[in-house]
């Protein structure tokens, strides 16, 4: 299995904190990938350094054999790496549909003068791009609510959100930020299904980022573990369970 | 009628001209960026129009294209308006908040002291005896008129497109916009530039509207009074601009009756406006209509 997503010795610290450190992983083409670790172990700043937002200090990020470390996060998001974030960020006041057409938006050919003016061609792109963001609404469950401004959706229904949005880039990899972060046990088993549906239907690689383990267990193709920074193990789910240095980070003491 | 216009002509072009301003402020905000350089180009604009009408070397070309001096102005004052406006544009809109409204607040000073020192501007005395475009001081919404229009229209249309809803994004979330493939800079400087463009030309068509053009056009008040159009007339809808230009232009002299005390009356309702419409005037107008219908539905 090729990798379409390589992240070689990534570090990156914040003043004394050593966020990453030497940090490698692969994500192969349709694979899904579980990254855990206790609270503070890194994730999110991976995702950071994964997406653009934030630059390594040292390190390389490849997607699709192309380097794409430090380049713009628009850059990086249009060449088809798309996310989610653990604090949700929508565009509150704008309508879901909106939210979704943002993104929708890099597929764009034609320019601010054919949109002004009203040429036909931009005319055409829009109806093609409110129905292709109407089908990822109605994907989510949401498009009922189309028009609603995005800020009235409940907290699961905004992460849902956020994930139609983030498919709306036609990505080749997604990342996940704890998506299941405040769902019930059976709203966490539907997320679930969601997720190896999407991933499917879209030919997707996921990396997913999620503090409920049994979640992560059930449905990715292999797990890596980050503790302080470090990358403790990547390994098949059954490995993972069994791995000392895991046990003992989540656990505590030597076990 | 008659009457009505003749005294309040020049009121009725004032409004359109101030709404121009406005919206020059309004454009940027879009994007979230709250710039205040406007007056900076409108100064600029101005003093464009200033010079092309009364400097002596250009009396040749003045003769020659009779009333097409004056697009020729428009347009002189809109190619150095995007220029500039990218100058300043492009390192500016680094900032964010309130240090993006000092740095655009310290352009439109450094215009005023820099347009102050140069002979060509005529010094604090500035440039009078301007050539006029019409003879009545309304049939200058010849000119702001259609400009008028044409910035409500791509205003409307924005809200419409994609590249409008993708300068709305990063007014909602600068971040998470630019996760989503947005090229922030670029859709951040677009409508700062486009507002800088606007408040130049205006000032192009001003030059003669007022008769004299001096360095007291680009003061700090100026500016305060271009933000203030958006903020009591409503952020969120073009409309807002004009509603707010129309209200604080008109407002001294639809009360001028009180004299002395009607300066407090103005203050008053300013302090109003702030308080109880935070979204202002076309704001609540709004969400009335929207409670109104509502009240509607439910009764039938």
């Amino acid at each position: 299995m090729s990798a379409i997503l390589s992240a070689e010795k990534i570090t990156r610290s914040f003043g004394g904190l050593l966020a990453l450190s030497d940090v490698s992983l692969e994500v192969g083409e349709g694979e899904l990938v579980g990254l855990i670790g206790p609270n503070g172990a890194g994730k999110t700043t991976f995702f950071n350094v994964l997406t653009g937002l934030t630059r390594p200090d040292a390190g390389q990020v490849r997607l699709c054999g192309q380097d794409i470390t430090g380049l713009r996060p628009d850059r990086i998001a249009a060449l088809g790496l798309a996310r989610t974030f653990q604090n949700i960020r929508l565009f509150g006041n704008m309508s879901l549909l909106d939210n979704v057409l943002v993104a929708g938006q890099v597929h764009a050919r034609c320019g601010l003068m054919a949109g002004l003016v009203g040429l036909p061609s931009g005319r055409r792109e829009e109806r093609t791009a409110r129905t292709r963001a109407i089908e990822l609404l109605s994907l989510v469950g949401l498009a009922d609510h189309a028009l609603a401004p995005a800020g009235s959706l409940s907290y699961g229904d905004r992460r849902r959100l956020e994930i139609a949005r983030a498919l709306a880039l036609g990505p080749k990899v997604l990342l996940l930020d704890e998506p299941a972060a405040g769902m019930n046990p059976a709203e966490k088993q539907g997320l679930a299904e969601f997720i190896l549906g999407i991933k499917k239907a879209f030919g997707l690689a996921v990396l997913l980022i999620e503090h409920h383990v049994p979640l992560v267990m059930g449905i990715c193709d292999r797990v890596a573990v980050l503790d302080f920074g470090q990358l403790l193990a990547v390994g098949r789910p059954e490995d993972i369970r069994k791995d000392r240095a895991v046990i003992s980070a989540y656990l505590g003491g030597t076990a | 009628m008659d009457v009505f216009f003749s005294s309040y002509g020049f009121l009725l072009a004032m409004v359109v001209q101030q709404a121009l301003l406005g919206l020059s402020v309004y454009y940027p905000l879009l994007a979230g960026q709250l710039s205040l350089a406007s007056i900076g180009f409108y100064s600029l604009g101005g003093y464009v129009a200033a010079i092309m009408g009364t400097h002596p070397a250009l009396a040749a070309l003045r003769e020659s294209l009779g009333f097409w001096m004056f697009p020729l102005e428009w347009l002189c004052a809109l190619v150095l308006s995007i220029i500039l406006g990218l100058a300043v544009g492009l390192p500016v809109l680094r900032l964010r908040g309130i240090y993006l409204a000092l740095a655009t607040i310290a352009f439109a000073q450094v215009v005023n002291v820099t347009v102050l020192n140069m002979p060509i501007a005529g010094g604090a005395v500035g440039i009078f005896a301007i050539p006029q475009a019409f003879d009545s001081r309304l049939a200058y919404l010849f000119f702001f008129g259609p400009l008028l229009v044409l910035a409500l229209a791509v205003a409307f249309r924005l809200e419409r497109i994609g590249p409008g809803r993708v300068i709305l994004s990063i007014r909602e979330d600068e971040l998470a916009a630019a996760a989503m493939g947005v090229p922030t800079t670029y859709y951040k400087v677009l409508p700062f530039v486009w507002g800088c463009a606007l408040a130049g030309v205006t000032g192009a068509m001003s030059a003669p509207f007022l008769n004299t053009w001096n360095a007291r056009q680009g003061t700090f008040d100026a500016s305060v009074a271009c933000l203030a159009y958006v903020l009591i007339g409503g952020a969120r809808s073009p409309w807002g601009p004009v509603f707010g230009a129309a209200l604080l232009v008109s407002l001294p002299e639809v009360l001028r009756p009180l004299r002395d005390s009607r300066m407090i009356l103005n203050g008053v309702v300013l302090v109003l406006a702030c308080v109880y419409l935070p979204r202002g005037i076309v704001g609540a107008f709004s969400s009335l209509s929207r409670r109104m219908r509502g009240v509607k539905e439910a009764a039938s």
